[in-house]
């Protein structure tokens, strides 16, 4: 089990950030970049299982900036509305001020890889595209929104996860994703988005989730150790 | 039709439905009890079924004629709540819009998904007429 903590950004904003640390000497340290939702239970579940794992590990509350102490496990469509209202207000440029102090918060650890999923995932290919994080090694997960950051060039070894069935990211836009970025290890499943939830059971998919995770864990214990 | 509903954004799963929704129609055409031009049986098809005559015209890909494009659409927040959760949670990030897979080339450019589906439900119309 993990801790909840606050870290400071190079701004001065103070998040909240969800850490846990593994069984003796650390691997490295790891960012887990969470979903729409926060860093809800299944995040801090992915948090501990990476420091199960070996990794100094830390979720950043990312929407803090908006709505300080965000988080939900209501995935209803009740709360799309709210929630859609709220995030009117998030920015990109200050959303990486944040990942880098998570970065800083672990990186007592050893060389520092991200992940996340989704708004995560999105995010972990800006992070990774941005030099001077910090980082190592970057996986993300079914980010959306592939226009919007195709043209971003990764800094570091980054590979991405991908649902060939996701209603939300166009199959032939990460076929142009791989086209334009060859060094980008760019796996498809057959699953829809958010395959890896498992506290959405009508989106997550056990055996996709397994593949996808065991070659997260391999990329990681290849660059980060 | 089941392959492109699970991967609706996809404009190479929509273009096999289209292509399989035109070659039926010629197949129904061989199935007649006296065929006699299958022009001319294309052209009365079409006359007489919107959404599979605009399928025929994507089969066709006239220059002019319609496409498939994925299109960025925002999206309002009273429309929100009607939003399938990866669409919700994709356009959260992506200045609130989703994409569409659309008809365009057309006076109104029309989600393909709709298309796809009626121009199918006129295609069992007339498989069950034949």
């Amino acid at each position: 089990m993990g801790e909840h903590l606050t870290i400071t950004a190079s701004d001065g904003f103070t998040l909240n950030a969800y850490r846990a640390a593994p069984e003796g000497a650390p691997r490295g340290g790891l960012v887990v970049i969470q979903e729409v939702w926060g860093v809800n239970k299944w995040v801090r579940s992915v948090v501990d299982r990476f420091a199960a794992h070996g990794y100094l590990t830390i979720a950043p509350a990312m929407f803090d900036r908006v709505e300080l102490g965000y988080e939900s496990e209501n995935y209803g469509p009740d709360q799309f509305a709210v929630i859609g209202e709220m995030m009117k207000k998030f920015d990109q440029h200050t959303a990486l001020l944040d990942v880098e102090a998570a970065i800083k918060a672990v990186s007592d650890a050893g060389k520092v890889g991200i992940t996340g999923y989704c708004f995560g995932g999105a995010m972990t290919w800006r992070a990774a595209a941005h030099r001077g994080m910090g980082l190592s090694a970057a996986s993300g997960y079914y980010g959306g929104g592939i226009p919007n950051y195709i043209e971003l060039a990764p800094q570091i070894p980054l590979e991405m996860h991908f649902g060939g069935e996701d209603k939300g990211i166009p199959l032939e836009q990460i076929e142009q994703l791989k086209a334009t970025h060859p060094c980008v290890g760019i796996h498809v499943y057959a699953a829809g988005h958010g395959f890896c939830n498992s506290d959405r059971p009508s989106h997550f998919d056990e055996v996709a989730c397994t593949k996808a995770s065991a070659r997260t864990l391999a990329f990681f214990r290849q660059h980060l150790g | 039709m089941h392959a492109y509903s699970r991967s609706p954004l996809s404009i190479r799963k929509a273009m096999l439905v289209v292509a399989l929704a035109d070659a039926m129609v010629d197949r129904l055409f061989a199935a007649a009890d006296d065929p006699k031009d299958l022009l001319e049986f294309r052209a009365a098809v079409s006359a007489e079924n919107g959404a599979l005559s605009l399928v025929m015209e994507l089969a066709a890909h006239r220059p002019r004629g319609p496409q498939l494009t994925v299109i960025e659409r925002q999206i309002a927040l009273e429309q929100y709540g009607a939003l399938p959760l990866e669409d919700f949670m994709v356009s959260l990030y992506n200045n609130h819009s989703v994409q569409r897979l659309m008809v365009v080339g057309l006076p109104t450019a029309m989600e393909a998904e709709a298309v796809l589906q009626q121009a199918v439900a006129e295609l069992r119309s007339l498989v069950q007429v034949s």
